[in-house]
Formats: C-alpha cells, structure tokens, sequence
C-alpha cells in the first residue's frame, strides 16, 4: 500500500471518529477494563466513605492505642500478644489494626483516599494538560516560540518541584495565620483547610511538572513532524490545528499518558516526602503518603501501620498503570488490528 | 552543532540569574531567619551577627554582593592553605608565580556551621553524593532498560507481566519505607551488609539499590512503551521484510529511536540524582549534599539554599542540553534551530 | 535475549554475594555513639548553640565547676578550690596549676602538649579564662547565651549590648592561676551560670591564628579529658583520650581510649544498635512496648530521669485564654497520666508543676503532694461553667475559634491530635491544629505566639530559677504567652536575691503554684524520662540533662 492510500485509510477511519474507535479498543483490553473498575471501585469508596468506614478518621479511643486484631497478630509472626509474652493489645473492633491514637487504620485508609485520589488525579491532569498545549506548540511552531517555551521550561525545570512546594507552603501556611476574615489570603486559607492544606501541592505540582510533559510532547512532535505521512498530510492540504489533532496528539499521548501514570506514585510520595520532613496534611486528616511516612518510624514494631496504606496504594498504583497502558495502546493508531 | 552549544550554554547563564532572583525573593519572603532559635538571641547580638553576615543591608544590596562575590574572579597574593581555600571553590596558583592564586566562584559561608562555608560544602559533600547518584542511575539503567526492551518484544507475555509487576512494585512503594525495610531486614536481621555511612564497596549496596531501583521502574515503563511504538513503525517492518536478524533489527533500528524519550527522562534524573536524596543520605547516613537541600530550607540557611539550588539548576540545563544533543545523534532527522 | 537477562541477574546476585559478610569490624577500646544527624553547629565554646555542640564542647573544655549527677553537689571543674566574698559578690576560683593545653598530632597519633613561640608548653591560666569570659561577652561574637552570663558579670550588660569597651569588666586574673569574677547582684545560682558553655576558657592564639577555623582538627587547642582527633563534616566526630589532663571531682581522667560520635537520624541509631553498631542509644518512645517484651533488649532497657519538661502555654491577652477559668478548665481536663501512657508509652512522669523534680530547689512528689495542678473533670466542667458565665456566653459554641501552632514534626503532631481529643470529650471544644515548620514557629512565637502553643524546655543549668524566672518573668524574652503576674515577679526576684537554699526551695514552690494553679497561664503536662539501650558491656552513668559525664564511662570485653 503506498503512502497516499494509507492516508486516506486514515481519513476514513477518522470519519467515525478516532476517539471512540479508541474507546472501544479500550472496552476489549481485559487488563484496562479491571484497572478502570478498581480505580472506580477506591473512588466509590472515597466518595462514601462516611457510609462504608466501620469508624470515623478521627475517632480515637486512647486506651487503645497500636491495638491489632488477632489475625494480625498471626500474620506477623513478631507482633505477639501480651498475653502471649508480646506486647501488643489485642482488639478485634479494628480490622486493620489501630494507630498511635487508638483510630480505626482501615477508616484511615478509606477516608485518606479521598486526599489521595485528589493528588493522583489532580497532579497529573494538570501536568497532563499544561504539558501537551505547550510542548505541542512549541514543537510544531518552532523556532523563536519553541526557543522561548524551551527557556521558561527550562528556569521551572531548574527549580525543583519539592523545594518550590516547600517553599510555597511555608509561605502560605504563614500567610493564613496572618490572615483577617473576609480577605482573598483567608478564603484562599479556608479552602486550603478543607482539603487538609494540600492546595499548594496541587498548584506546586501544577506550576512545576508541565516540563517534563512538555519536552516529551516536544520531542516528539520534533521527531514525527519529520516523518513521511506528516509531509504527506500536509501535502494534502491538511491544516495545522487539523495536523495536530489527528496526527500528532494520537502520538504523543501514549507515551505521555504512561509518564503521568508513572508520576501518579512520584506525587504520592511527593506527599509522604512532605509527611516525612514535616509539612504534610493537616491533621487528622489522613492520607496515604502521611499515614506511610508515619508508619514508616514503625516499621520494626508495628510494621501493619505502613503495610496496609502501601498496599492499597500499591492496588491503585496497579490499576492506574493497567488502565495507563490500555489507553496507550487504545490510543495509538498504528496498534490497530495488532490486539 | 558547536554553535549550537555554544548558544545554549549563553543561555543558561540567564536561565542561572532567573532562577537565582526568584530564589533570593522567595526565601527571603518565608518568616524567619538563620538566626531565629528555639531560645531567641537578644537584639543587640542579633545585630552583631546580621552586621557580620552583611544581612542588615537592603535585599538588592544583598543579592548583588551576593552575584559578586559568586562571579567575579579575583587574584589573591599569599599560600594556598586549607583557611583561604574555603572562602573560595575554585583556587588555582598561577603558573608565572608561585606567590599568585586565581580564585573564582565564592557562594558564602553557611550560617548554620561557624567553620564551613558552602564552599566546602561543595568541595566536601557534593562528591559523595555524586558517587551515589552515579551508581544509582547505573545501576537504575542496568536494569530498567533491559527490563523494559524485554517487556515491549516479550508483549503480554509472563517476561512481560513480571517485568512491569517489579517496575509498578518499584515506583509505588516510596523510598521512605523501602530503605529502613532493607536496612531492618537486611542490615540487622541477617546481618548481609553494613547499615549506614559511605566509603567502602559493601555500605554503598544498598543506598544505590534503593535509589536505583525506584528510578529503573521509570526507565523501564518508558522504554517498553517507547518500544511498542517504534515497533510498528513502517522503517521495522521493512527492516524485517529485508531479512535483517531480529536483534540486527531491535538494535539498530528499534532500539536507537525508541531511546529518544527514555534519554528525555534519563537526563534531568541524573541531574537530581548527582545531587543527592535527602531521605536516602537521611536514613543511610551519607554525609552527601542532599540533605542540605531540605534542612537549608528549614533553617534558613540563605547562601547554602541559593548554593544547592544554582547547583541543581545548573545540572539540570546542562542535562537539558545534553538530551537535545542526544535527540539528534538518535534521531538525525532533527535540526537545530 | 535471555541470556543477556540472565547476565544481569548474575551479576547483581555476584556483586552481593562479593559484599557479604564485610561488616565493620568493631574496636573494644572505642566507644561508639549516636549524635543525631548532621554537622553539630560549633565546638567553639562561645559558639556553641544547642545541647549537642554543648555536651561536644564540654568534654575538650571542662567548666570551672560541675554538678554531681548523684550528689547534687558542685564539684571543682579545672580549679583546685573556689571562695565567695562576704557580700556574696566576688567569687574566687584557684586554678589547678599546670594543665597544659593539648593537640591530636595525625602524625604520631598522640595527643601532644602545645608549645607557644618560645618552646614553652602552654599552661591553662586564669588569663585564658578572663579571655573566655570577655569573648562570650563580646557583642561581635554573638554568643547565643550572652545574655544568661551578662547580667552575673559586673558591667557585663553593658559590654554585651555594645555600650562599653569592656575594660570595666568584672572579671580579672589576679595572678596566673587565680582567677575572680565580680557580679553586681548577688544570686544563689551564681556558680552553674559560672559554668555555662560559653564562659569557658579559650586559646586566644589560636582563635587568632586560625580565626573560625581554629575548631578544625588540625587546629583545634583543648584541655579537657578528651581531645579531638577527626571531624569528618556530616558524618562523625572521634575524641580521643587526653592523658595530659590531671583529673578532677568534677572531670576525672577518661577511661575510654576513643569516643565516636556518629550523626545518624533516631531511626537509624536504632537500628545500628540492633545491629551491633552502637553501645548506647536513647529510643523513641513507641519503641518501648516491643524493647520491653525482648528478652534481650529488655535486659538493655534504662529509663532514666530527663532534665526537660514539657507544657503548654495560654497567650494570656488572647480570647478566650484571658479568662482565668478557661484557662483553668483546659488544664483541667487533661488527663496527664493517660498523656503519659498513650503518647509517651511511659517514658515520662505526669508533671504538676514547670520544674521538673530531678531540677535543684523543685518542689518533688514526694515532699510536695499537694503543689500544683492534676486532671480533674469535675472542676474542669466547673471552672468552664464559671468561665463562660463571666465571659456571658450561654455554651461554648459561642467561644472564638481556637487555634493550636505547633512546630511540625511527628512528636508534636501526636501530641496536638492527643490534645484536640482531650479537649473534645471533656470540655466539648474543637480545637484546630496548625502545624508550622520550626524556624516559622520560632519567629512568630516571639511577636505573636497563638492562643495555645507548645513549650518544652530543658535547663541551661541545674537551677529552678532557669524554669522559672529566665522563662516567665514579666516581659521576659521567652515568655510567648505575655504572662504578667506581679505576684509571680515577686516570688521569682526574692528566691533569686535569696542565698538560703531553704527559702529559696519555698518561694519557688509558691512561685510554681502561682502559675500553674491561681493563674493556670501554663499547663504542665509532663516531666521528661529518657528511654534509653545499652549493650550490656558498657558502664555508664545517667545525667538527666544531655551532658553526659562520658569520660566515666567504659567498655569491657566480653
């Protein structure tokens, strides 16, 4: 087949539109369609957590704290009950155990993916988007635009992103508490609140990640806009947003897509990085990546602390990654016919 | 090619003094200063020492005697002895006379230590941290890219399948628990490898491990999935329709297209590496440079956080530079503009 | 391609294989420690900011006098003899003669005495102590404790705020062992002040020489029990044994041939412990439960008194916090014991009082039952009731927000979630948690400190005064909370015009139920114990403050 009638296969596939074409090819991939209804079923999750958990977040009962159900007792082998000559307090209220304060480590978990699905979905989606307008057009402009784009991406690359975080929310958390009802500083402050303090990790992530998107947009646009069947199209007189949209972003949200699934778990733990050095979500409030960090001190005496919060994140991680490569393929037209 | 290096090296030193302004304005915006302590210091000490710092003076003045001390070179008559190399990081004596030193590049001394500068912060700990990056993208490339070429010819296969199960299992699981895990388990349980420090063959296992392996998972995701599109590119299919060996074909012509975006990746992380990681030094107690990153933030430590970040900053365009370099060795279709 | 896959493994699985078994070899005669991590800030004695560069310092510089851990006693530090003139003013040491200054030769490996130009060896004399007092006192040194010393030393606060030269300074060497300091008021916690880490003498020729720095290694000029032989920056600090010092009660000669000091994280510390490593090293608490249940590690377990206490403070002109009765009803209502248990797995005594008992002149449990505040919900509900009549709120419901600042770290944290609970079931009041990072929360506390915040202190020296009037004086610089008691002021100034240890120890009984009862202006919460492990082979004592007589300690092979 010569190039000319591939294009024009091209063309009439795109007639019944690409996008939905992908959505089918996504329904049949098995791994992806698990993936989707995992992350679907955490969210349902989140959403209902009020309903679903056995206890609230921050319910504590301080005569019970770093209690284990007996079935955790079982499973690590070192954390023995007392009467048995160990030294953990066995309650069976807790299907995952306790905390230092004596709350529910399984509510935790199910209210802390509300914080969690936000940094997973929120972060990326910015970077997502940020990224692909911008390197998109910088590599298809060019020259004097491309060159700019380059070197502002560059100054943002150069900052790095958790110090910028740091920094902003020193910055911020200072500036609330100075803050009088009734301003944009203290309205900015309440939201801020309500999301346990994390709105300056989305906006640093925001502000911060579009590079790494971008230069991957870039270089791909770079090294496709070379390729035969781009001269051909334009050639055939397609116009540039056309060019852009049906040629270049098929390619380059796939390899895109599979960097921001990879990032989901980097802004995760950007969280319990930020947990770890002190400047994490506001308690109570729980997330993952604090509740890990937290754990994390514990990991030679109360080990389930860290194991139960990073498995549900490992799950999620899994799913986002299967969902991640299921739209990849979904996505890339050249993949037709081969699944 | 050299003109466009050159073009880009101008460049960066803009890109420098960008960041270096937005730097200064930001930390010097954050409450607090290198000497606000848990028991405050009375007023006129506090001057003393803000006096003997040059910190009572205006914040411009500051930043420019800051950029001057940093850029202008100077040539000093004297020894060379371990005192006068700290005030600053670059010292050579001139060839034509023993008596003269040229001296370059002075960042300041560090308002949290009464005898280092950030000089010898650099001289001293950057390196080791720089040995730890190393290893660790290594190490991170040893594994993540073989990893990664085997997942996208081996597709949805078992090589496959447990390829990116240990890739998905390397990025999700947070070097903060990963690393006291492996030193529980493998420093004190079975008592394998030493714990913690930096020097000798057997303490650098497992930081390199714990650093390299969250950043091979990376490595290897985005080379299979760079794999699989190259794969179906007509140029492969001709390549095999020629007759051409499969591993003619994976590593002539897969391979080197398929690298392009893995080396956009591997470039600034080895910039981030090469400067260290404040939880992997924290917890394996490597007297490297990236705890200084973290802990100069919080102790407002002003001349070490400008240091650590111009540094950084610095690696990172030249990685930046350097990818691009690389794109058109891969890819020589692309031009410079 | 699988073989090349099956290389790699090979490879990793040698390079292992290769490392295995090369742990550290350990050296009997050396003890091993842990010292936080990161760089200590200064071993310059008039540098010196926190407990780590002072418990450092202390064992190269030893202070004119030192307390017995045990005793409660002053012993002579590098004097021989010491004597308080009639008007309790001048104090006289008598200097043991010919100490000689020291360095660690890399060279020979041993600790050499210092020669000056003349081929003499240089002797401690009191000239070195008038220079250690003028630098500390100096304002262009920037001596963090200056203003602790100052007021003890005639003109002192003068020289200090740059307001003199200093040549009226009372401080002299009347000869060259003999050494005197004059203060204009005279206070019975003279001598520990004598003692601080920046009044100690300093090698004014070497200061000069190698300017800031003279604390290097290759520079560093001591006298004490121990010398310093590396600094590796970041990593760890060995001191080895001086043989040169004489000994005295207060600094005996060390018994340890070598000291390593490495900067590791608690976790770390821990683990290396576990591993062998380490000899001895305090634990975090929630370690306790599962060292008591060791069999070995349990047998290695020591909680010891601490010198630290930790409280709460109220901003006194803050609503609601201005009202007495609120402020009584938040002490009220916390349960210090259960604090104790839950957060502190009981490495720690619930505190009625700021001082805490192991301090000199504290009111103790034992002497002093009925001293002080302690959980009670009936009165808490009652003086809550009371308060919000006066302020003529119908519930609590109409009390301003209330917010708690802390600095953030995962101890604070607990302990603010521990509180938020506390206040919630017994008083119904919600508080909110703010956490800061710690510079924010140090430059703010000074202007404007919240409603409630967090205060732990631990003494500069072993005195109640150092609890209670350096803190809470009226106007005092520490005082965050803007207490101003004029009863409080008095019992405070009189104890410390005071020489009888007797009326001393009553009038700061009164003082502590002034504040913490009549006033309620602080919470006390609970006083510090130290969990600490120690391989059974090393023989060490417990000081409760960090500075710790390390020169007695000792390991034996097993």
């Amino acid at each position: 087949m010569d190039q000319t009638d591939q294009i024009k296969g091209l063309e009439v596939h795109q007639e019944r539109s690409l996008w939905w074409d992908a959505l089918v090819r996504l329904s049949r991939n098995r791994a992806a369609v698990t993936g989707a209804i995992i992350i679907l079923v955490i969210l349902i999750a989140a959403v209902f957590a009020p309903m679903i958990a056995p206890k609230g977040f921050d319910e504590a009962n301080l005569r019970a704290p770093f209690a284990i159900p007996l079935w955790i007792s079982r499973v690590f082998p070192n954390l023995k009950p007392m009467e048995e000559g160990g030294y953990t307090l066995i309650n069976n209220e807790y299907p995952l155990g306790a905390d230092k304060l004596g709350r529910d480590v399984f509510s935790r978990i199910l209210y802390g993916a509300r914080v969690s699905l936000l940094v997973a979905f929120i972060g990326p989606t910015v970077a997502l988007i940020l990224g692909t307008i911008i390197g998109v057009t910088s590599g298809f402009l060019g020259g004097g635009v491309d060159n700019a784009i380059m070197r502002i991406a560059d100054v943002m690359y150069a900052f790095p992103t958790l110090l910028f975080i740091i920094l902003m929310l020193v910055y911020f958390r200072n500036s609330f508490r100075e803050s009088s009802p009734g301003t944009f500083i203290f309205a900015l402050g309440r939201l801020d609140a309500s999301i346990g303090g994390l709105l300056f990790v989305f906006i640093g992530i925001g502000i911060t990640s579009w590079m790494g998107n971008g230069r991957l947009a870039r270089g791909q646009v770079l090294s496709i806009r070379q390729t035969e069947y781009i001269a051909a199209a334009r050639a055939l007189g397609a116009s540039t947003p056309r060019i852009l949209f049906r040629h270049v972003m098929p390619n380059i949200l796939g390899p895109m897509i599979i960097a921001e699934t990879l990032a989901i778990p980097a802004y995760i733990s950007y969280e319990a990085f930020l947990s770890f050095i002190g400047l994490g979500v506001l308690p109570p409030t729980p997330s993952w990546g604090g509740m890990i960090a937290e754990g994390a001190q514990y990991i030679q005496n109360y080990p389930y602390l860290t194991v139960f919060p990073a498995l549900a994140l490992f799950i999620v991680m899994f799913a986002f990654n299967f969902l991640g490569d299921g739209l990849r393929d979904a996505l890339d037209p050249r993949m037709r016919g081969v699944d | 090619m050299t003109k466009f290096i050159v073009r880009r090296l101008s460049w960066m030193i803009l890109v420098l003094l960008v960041v270096s302004i937005i730097t200064f304005i930001f930390m010097h915006a954050v409450p607090g200063g290198p000497f606000t302590l848990e028991r405050p210091l009375p007023p006129a000490t506090l001057e003393q020492l803000q006096i003997r710092y040059g910190l009572h003076l205006s914040l411009p003045e500051q930043y420019i005697n800051y950029m001057t001390n940093l850029i202008v070179p100077v040539v000093t008559r004297g020894r060379l002895d371990p005192a006068s190399r700290s005030d600053y990081l670059i010292n050579f004596p001139l060839p034509f006379s023993d008596e003269l030193v040229f001296r370059w590049m002075d960042f300041g001394p560090s308002y949290k230590s009464t005898t280092r500068t950030v000089n010898d912060i650099f001289r001293e700990n950057l390196p080791l941290s720089a040995q730890l990056g190393l290893q660790a993208s290594i190490f991170a490339i040893a594994l993540g890219l073989p990893l990664g070429v085997i997942a996208a010819l081996r597709r949805n296969t078992f090589y496959d399948y447990f390829g990116m199960g240990i890739a998905i299992f390397g990025v999700s699981i947070p070097v903060i628990i990963s690393a006291p895990i492996l030193q529980y388990v493998i420093g004190v349980q079975l008592g394998w490898l030493p714990l913690s420090g930096w020097g000798k063959p057997s303490q650098m296992i497992l930081p390199v491990v714990t650093l390299g392996f969250s950043q091979s998972a990376v490595i290897a995701r985005v080379t299979r999935a760079s794999m699989l599109q190259v794969l179906n590119e007509d140029f492969v299919r001709t390549a095999h329709a020629k007759g051409l060996r499969e591993r003619q074909v994976v590593v002539g012509h897969v391979l080197k297209n398929a690298l392009i975006p893995v080396v956009t990746v591997i470039g600034p992380m080895l910039a981030f590496l090469i400067t260290g990681s404040f939880i992997v030094e924290t917890i394996f107690a490597i007297p490297g440079m990236g705890r200084f990153f973290v802990v100069s933030l919080f102790g407002r430590d002003y001349s070490v956080i400008m240091g650590s970040i111009l540094l950084l900053a610095t690696l990172v365009v030249l990685a930046n530079t350097l990818v691009d370099v690389a794109y058109a060795w891969l890819d020589p279709r692309i031009r410079y503009y | 391609m699988h073989s090349k896959n099956l290389w790699y493994v090979t490879l990793i699985v040698l390079l292992i294989a290769l490392t295995t078994g090369l742990t550290q070899a350990q050296d009997d005669a050396t003890i091993q420690l842990s010292g936080g991590p990161g760089d200590p800030q200064s071993i310059d004695p008039q540098q010196g900011i926190n407990m780590r560069d002072w418990y450092l310092l202390n064992l190269l510089f030893p202070g004119l006098v030192s307390l017995d851990e045990e005793s409660n006693q002053l012993e002579p530090g590098f004097v021989s003899s010491w004597e308080v003139s009639e008007d309790g003013l001048t104090t006289t040491f008598h200097l043991l003669e010919g100490i000689p200054w020291v360095r660690y030769n890399a060279e020979t490996g041993e600790v050499e005495q210092v020669m000056d130009d003349m081929g003499n060896p240089r002797i401690v004399t009191a000239h070195d102590v008038v220079y250690g007092f003028r630098r500390a006192l100096h304002p262009e040194t920037g001596t963090f404790s200056a203003f602790m010393l100052a007021p003890l030393v005639a003109g002192g606060e003068a020289f200090n705020a740059g307001e003199s030269d200093g040549s009226d300074l009372g401080v002299q060497a009347i000869d060259d062992f003999t050494f005197s300091v004059t203060a204009p008021i005279s206070v019975g916690y003279a001598l520990p002040l004598y003692s601080l880490m920046s009044a100690r003498p300093s090698p004014a020729w070497a200061i000069e020489e190698f300017g800031n720095r003279w604390i290097e290694p290759e520079n560093i000029q001591t006298f004490g029990p121990y010398a310093l032989k590396d600094w590796v920056h970041e990593d760890s600090m060995t001191f080895v044994r001086n043989p040169h010092w004489p000994g005295s009660d207060g600094y005996a000669q060390a018994r340890a041939a070598e000291i390593v000091f490495r900067f590791l994280d608690q976790g770390v510390s821990l683990r290396e412990y576990e591993a062998g490593n380490l000899d001895t090293v305090s634990v975090p608490t929630d370690q306790i439960p599962r060292l008591k249940a060791d069999p070995e590690l349990s047998q290695e377990l020591t909680l010891s008194p601490g010198a630290c206490s930790f409280v709460l403070g109220f901003h006194t002109n803050k609503a609601p916090f201005d009202n007495v009765h609120i402020r009584r009803a938040f002490s009220y209502a916390i349960d210090r014991e259960l604090f104790v248990d839950t957060v502190l797995q009981g490495a720690g005594i619930p505190a009625r009082w700021i001082t805490p008992p192991s301090i000199y002149l504290a009111p103790t449990p034992e002497t002093d039952p009925d001293v002080g505040i302690a959980y009670d919900p009936m009165k808490a509900d009652e003086e809550l009731a009371a308060g919000l009549d006066s302020l003529g709120l119908a519930s609590v419901d109409e009390l301003p927000p209330i917010t708690v600042y802390f600095r953030d770290s995962e101890n604070e944290n607990t302990r603010a979630q521990f509180f938020q609970v506390i206040w919630e079931d017994e008083l119904g009041i919600r508080v909110e948690l703010a956490p800061q990072d710690v510079t924010t929360y140090w430059s703010r506390a000074i202007e404007d400190a919240g409603p409630i915040h967090f205060a732990g202190w631990c003494p500069d020296y072993n005195d109640a005064n150092n609890f209670l009037r350096d803190q809470y004086l009226s106007g005092g610089q520490y005082n965050y909370g803007k207490y101003a008691s004029a009863a409080f002021d008095d019992l405070v100034n009189a104890a410390q015009a005071e020489s009888d240890a007797d009326t001393r120890r009553e009038l700061y009984r009164q003082a502590e139920n002034q504040i913490v009862v009549d006033d309620a202006a602080i919470v006390p919460i609970s006083w510090g114990v130290v969990p600490t492990l120690t391989k059974l082979n090393l023989t060490r004592t417990f000081v409760p403050s960090s500075l710790q007589a390390f020169w007695k300690w000792e390991k034996t092979s097993e």
